[in-house]
């Protein structure tokens, strides 16, 4: 018998509890997968063709991609937990060259000549042990293109408070990838670039309520080494990049209306001057006790990077990239999931449309990037548990 | 969508509900007849009012001043009892059960002072000798008495027994402790509402809970009232008298033998009950006979009583 009367009385308690077998077993049993669940996921992702207005020289077509996506989860033991991702992509289209002022000084687009034609093959495990009160998690990836090769590892834990109100989580990731952009005669392109990324969060999640829960977090990330478009004519960006953001997520649990309101917000911002806001809100809507309905709406802003220049006159130098992502813009997204649920098996289907613009972005924007996407995304569903 | 049900039964002389998601009413009912199994075989194992149970056994020991050998879940409850003992001063002790034979809480009659002093000398954790796995009674005619936690750790040893069923989401309810195997499927947390301690139907608090405990205890379960004075169930061993101090005490902890532990040796310490709450860091609720309100739960509190 060991005398325990000068330790803190819950370590006390606790370690005596945890000597009883049925407490032992609960005391990791706690979120592990029991059951073995796969899934397979098909999206098709297609951006809106340019106008033949926009293009100076190029092809009007955009990028299309088809997502083909496997997951599997399974229990290795009580407390130990592995998932598997794979995914196979393949990409069609023409990408921008460049950017010039036609006649009237407006910016119009230099679109590569041929298609791009490109697959990508994406797999990732993750191994997640389960303990007191939370869990600990290693993955590692790949993810091979013709031109593009990364690998990455992630470390990441979860850990609630004894009342299990309140959960903190945070990870880092480490990813180190390799373009060796393909060549084409009479355009000057480098052979093989670098370049590495870390980023780090941290989140607490907190019940408020029987039906209200929220969460507030940090990132970080930093990249370093070839950050440019290899593919662009005219494209200088720093070989360094932070970024740092905050994050804020509701989720609001309404029993009588058998709903759900999850509304969620997210600041970033770099030192490529870049800065954006996004708000979005869900409506989970239970119709019958196995279809749900979820409808969306999704806005985006940001600012432009310091290089940011609106077209790729050889008048610029130091660094400058064209590149639409870098211009200033916002964008609204909605969208509608369906969710049909039975006890083994799930089917979900969703449909989002994306459009950006300048006038969208919360700031004034003189001139809109003409490569500026507008997209609509179609994906389907199917998961299985045994 | 997940499979609810719920299934009600009668153990350890309290109400006992399990709420249940299941992936069919077949995998429900068989979940829940295993966990009703589970929670009958403690009851089978620990009652003081079977002749057949363990308890009986040991206490024939304790009558006799004999000694015992006892198996590993009873050696178990055997040391957490000590631990619990030593951690309230000698508060928690599981042979103050014997005062029951001069408090019946049903009668509605006090002991007398002589009647309690009677029984004084035979009560005492300290008196045991407890040498895992041997039960030693040295002093002869004490009395062992689980009915103190065995409740609290059978709704723990519920929970486990409906995750190895498969059970993920679920709420477990043995007569007012709680133990909850997950939240909704939907990711709601359990609302689990606390008696109000003098008006009877109405809820004090709603708690949420999506993992984990709450128990509860207090002077409204079983009590004597005599002469406008309430006369609760927790007695103090070294007194034979009812506490006075909390009128109610709920706590939520990981598992539920640690909430119900918590909360009835809180009710022990008398005024000194609310220190004894703070120093655990767990979070709390509760009432003194003033109708104060303490504790880090009181954001839950039903506003007419906030």
């Amino acid at each position: 018998m060991t005398t325990t009367k000068k330790r803190n009385p819950l370590a006390a308690l606790t370690g005596a509890a945890l000597a009883l077998p049925a407490i032992a077993q609960l005391a990791h049993a706690d979120s592990a997968p029991v059951k073995t669940e796969v899934g397979y996921r098909y999206s098709q992702y297609q951006e809106d063709d340019l106008s033949q207005s926009q293009i100076l020289i190029g092809s009007p077509e955009r990028y299309d991609v088809d997502n083909h996506a496997f997951r599997l989860v399974t229990p290795l033991n009580a407390q130990l937990g592995l998932t598997v991702d794979a995914s196979y992509e393949t990409m069609s289209g023409a990408s921008a060259y460049g950017v010039a002022e036609d006649a009237q000084g407006e910016p119009k687009l230099i679109m590569t000549g041929a298609s791009i034609d490109d697959r990508r093959n994406d797999v990732s495990a993750s191994l997640r042990h389960y303990r007191d009160n939370g869990s600990i998690a290693v993955s590692v990836g790949w993810s091979d293109e013709k031109d593009y090769t990364a690998y990455n590892a992630a470390l990441e834990a979860e850990q609630s408070s004894a009342d299990r109100l309140t959960t903190y989580s945070g990870g880092i990731g480490y990813s180190s990838d390799t373009i060796e952009p393909v060549q084409e005669a009479g355009i000057n392109r480098p052979d093989s670039e670098d370049k590495s990324t870390i980023n780090g969060f941290a989140a607490i999640t907190r019940i408020l309520s029987a039906s209200w829960q929220v969460q507030g977090g940090l990132f970080a990330g930093f990249n370093d080494g070839y950050l440019s478009d290899a593919y662009k004519a005219r494209d200088i960006r720093p070989d360094e990049r932070q970024s740092f953001g905050a994050m804020a997520r509701s989720r609001y649990f309404m029993p009588d209306l058998q709903a759900a309101l999850h509304a969620d917000y997210r600041y970033y911002s770099d030192d490529w001057g870049i800065q954006s806001h996004t708000l979005e809100f869900a409506w989970h809507q239970s119709l019958t006790k196995q279809l749900r309905l979820v409808p969306l709406l999704r806005y985006y802003s940001q600012s432009q990077a310091d290089f940011y220049v609106d077209n790729d006159s050889i008048s610029h130098t130091g660094d400058q990239s064209s590149d639409y992502r870098l211009s200033p813009f916002g964008a609204i997204a909605y969208g509608l999931g369906l969710v049909y649920e039975e006890t083994s098996w799930r089917l979900t289907a969703n449909v989002e449309r994306y459009d950006s613009e300048g006038d969208l972005a919360l700031e004034s924007v003189d001139r809109e990037n003409p490569m500026l996407v507008s997209y609509t995304l179609l994906a389907v569903g199917v998961d299985y548990r045994f | 969508m997940p499979h609810f049900q719920s299934h009600s039964f009668r153990a350890m002389g309290s109400p006992c509900c399990l709420h249940l998601y299941a992936d069919s009413e077949q995998h429900a009912q068989q979940a829940a007849q295993a966990v009703e199994a589970e929670v009958l075989r403690l009851e089978q194992k620990y009652s003081r009012y079977r002749d057949d149970s363990l308890t009986a056994a040991i206490n024939q020991a304790a009558k006799d001043g004999a000694s015992i050998e006892v198996d590993n879940e009873t050696a178990a409850l055997l040391d957490y009892a000590h631990t619990a003992w030593l951690q309230s001063d000698g508060l928690f002790d599981i042979t103050s059960g014997l005062l029951r034979r001069v408090w019946n809480f049903r009668s509605g009659k006090i002991p007398t002072q002589k009647e309690i002093d009677l029984l004084l000398p035979h009560i005492g954790w300290g008196k045991v000798g407890w040498h895992n796995p041997l039960l030693n009674f040295v002093h002869r005619g004490m009395e062992l008495d689980f009915g103190g936690y065995v409740k609290e750790y059978g709704a723990d040893c519920a929970a486990a027994v409906a995750q190895q069923q498969g059970i993920q989401h679920g709420l477990i309810e043995l007569g007012g402790d709680i133990r909850v195997i997950g939240p909704h499927p939907d990711g709601r947390p359990w609302s689990v509402g606390i008696r109000h301690p003098r008006t009877s139907g109405q809820v004090l608090a709603q708690i949420a809970l999506t993992n984990g405990a709450i128990a509860s205890s207090g002077d409204y379960e079983r009590c004597i009232e005599l002469n406008g004075k309430r006369y609760g169930h927790i007695l103090d061993p070294r007194s034979g008298w009812p506490v006075q101090g909390l009128i109610s005490v709920s706590v939520v902890a990981n598992h539920c033998l640690l909430a119900g532990s918590a909360t009835t040796i809180a009710l022990l310490r008398g005024d000194q009950g609310t220190d004894w709450l703070d120093s655990l860091d767990l979070p709390w609720l509760a009432m003194d006979q003033q109708g104060n309100l303490y504790g880090t739960l009181q954001d839950s509190v039903s506003s007419a009583d906030a």
